[in-house]
């Protein structure tokens, strides 16, 4: 570790993630840091600096969430990393109380996406990619397409990605997609960029998350304390040649630094939220992770590998094809549900014996780069 | 003292300026490195250099590398529709809309042709075109 000190996630709570067209978005976070403050069980006078990611929601988002808990005065920094703007806050928290700056620090990642509308969300303009016409499913089609073309597979073995996450989302509340559905049922869903249909990519979602993390423990009576082993954040590398869209340098580079900085290997990790935005990804993540070799996503997957109770149960919360996409909120949700997992608070989808989980964040679709920001957090107890 | 002047680091972002409609893209040359770009830059990514860069023919055909059918898109672009990544030669990579995409299979390494043709309507009505790919079948 980079810091002096060790970091501890000492709380953290988020709300149901999903449509809620009548609830603000900073009614939703402030739901979220006031549950988060209560499961850390410390007085809210205590945090002393606040980080907070979001993407679409303005200017001084998280003044507007904390002013009305009376939570003003300390520093309240917003961070902006398209999908890793969540992930990015808890990266520059962890710097802070690391470094020993503050001693507690209150990380929030929220998002409101109903009010923008259904469909795939706008992207930027001026991008020439995206003036051709290019869409993120469409993206993910490609790296699907790629995959198939380099390693061999079907669109069928893709779909029980969906099939599993949503299995594992049958008892979590928090997720927006709890119903099991069959590879029949996602391969017969609206077209959305051939070979991807509706439910091979993560829906829209309203939502917010919390975590409280300081350098002293918490007083627990017994119950274990998690530790931040590892906290990275890499941007994507720009390149204009030809490049593998099956190998995405970003996870990877961000996966190596997050081992290096916890000492462990991908073997040692017993869970992982990861960033499957698209089903496609999460089969090319357990590669760039190292949870399996290049080109075995699709058996490690189909032989239950990342299901609970397989050797590294990958996104056992639903993952975001479940839980649904709320883009700032998303890396914060993770570690939300990584510290249930580790402090054996899970319920029915509790990995059992879990001591290591990692959460990976990763996107933003600008041309030239594979992803915009990737964040990693390796947690444990 | 040092002048104060700001040094734009122009980025072309239209890569619709297609000379002569035809077979080639209107990219760029770093003169220190021999790095190509499609669209134009000024930067070279590569080495760094900053006043290297020239006009240069970025040729086709190249080859398919990946591609999807579209069948949600926003609203100026006519669903359905092909977009794929395009080898050409010279480590330069082109996201392009392919046309004739319904007439046979799209396949990895297939040999693409550069091409010219309208790809979108803007919110006022005015057409978009754009160099296109083309299968050669």
């Amino acid at each position: 570790m980079n810091g002096s000190g060790e970091v501890f996630v000492i709380g953290g709570a988020m709300t149901p993630f999903g449509k809620h067209p009548d609830v603000s978005a900073e009614a939703l976070a402030q739901t979220a840091v006031l549950e988060a403050i209560e499961d850390a069980g410390i007085d809210r006078r205590s945090i002393e600096a606040a980080y907070v990611g979001s993407v679409f929601q303005g200017s001084l988002a998280g003044q507007r969430v904390l002013k009305d808990l009376g939570m003003t005065g300390m520093p309240i920094i917003n961070l902006e990393n398209a999908c890793s703007s969540g992930a990015t806050a808890l990266s520059q928290a962890w710097l802070a109380v690391a470094a020993g700056q503050v001693e507690t620090a209150l990380v929030i990642g929220l998002e409101k996406l109903s009010s923008r509308g259904s469909g795939p969300l706008a992207l930027n303009t001026g991008d020439p990619e995206i003036d051709q016409g290019l869409t993120m499913p469409a993206l993910y089609a490609m790296r699907t397409r790629a995959y198939f073309d380099k390693h061999g597979g079907s669109i069928e073995q893709v779909a029980q990605v969906t099939v599993k996450n949503r299995r594992h989302a049958a008892t979590n509340s928090y997720a927006q997609f709890r119903d099991a559905c069959t590879v029949e049922q996602v391969l017969a869903s609206r077209p959305v960029a051939d070979p991807i249909t509706l439910l091979q990519m993560c829906p829209n979602a309203d939502g917010a998350a919390a975590v409280v993390i300081s350098a002293k423990p918490k007083e627990t009576g017994g119950q274990k304390n998690v530790r931040i082993l590892g906290s990275v954040v890499a941007s994507g590398k720009f390149a204009q040649g030809y490049r593998d869209l099956t190998v995405p340098d970003i996870s990877i580079q961000a996966a190596q630094r997050a081992y290096e900085m916890a000492g462990i290997g991908p073997r040692d990790v017993n869970l992982a939220e990861v960033h499957d935005a698209a089903a496609i990804a999460e089969v090319i993540y357990y590669e760039a992770l190292g949870f399996c070799e290049p080109g075995e996503g699709l058996h490690f997957l189909s032989a239950g590998e990342t299901s609970i109770g397989g050797r590294v149960p990958v996104n056992p919360s639903g993952g975001l094809l479940c839980r649904g996409h709320p883009l700032g909120a998303t890396g914060v949700a993770q570690i939300v549900e990584i510290m249930w997992h580790l402090t054996g608070r899970a319920g029915d989808r509790q990995v059992e014996g879990a001591k290591i989980g990692l959460a990976h964040c990763t996107g933003g679709g600008i041309w030239g780069v594979d992803n915009g920001a990737c964040s990693i957090h390796v947690l444990g107890v | 003292m040092k002048e104060a002047v700001i040094t734009a680091i122009e980025t072309s972002a239209k890569p619709a300026d297609v000379a002569g409609r035809a077979t080639w893209l209107a990219g760029c040359e770093c003169g220190e490195c021999g790095r190509k770009y499609f669209p134009k830059r000024g930067f070279c990514t590569e080495c760094g250099s900053q006043h290297a860069m020239r006009d240069a023919r970025i040729e086709g055909p190249g080859k398919l590398y990946s591609h999807s059918i579209i069948h949600i898109a926003p609203k100026t672009f006519k669903v359905p529709y092909a977009v794929g990544y395009v080898d050409l030669p010279g480590d330069v990579r082109v996201l392009g809309q392919i046309v004739g995409w319904e007439d046979g299979p799209l396949t990895q390494g297939m040999e693409m042709q550069i091409g010219y043709a309208p790809i979108a309507e803007e919110p006022d009505g005015s057409v978009r075109e754009s160099f296109v790919f083309q299968p050669k079948r």
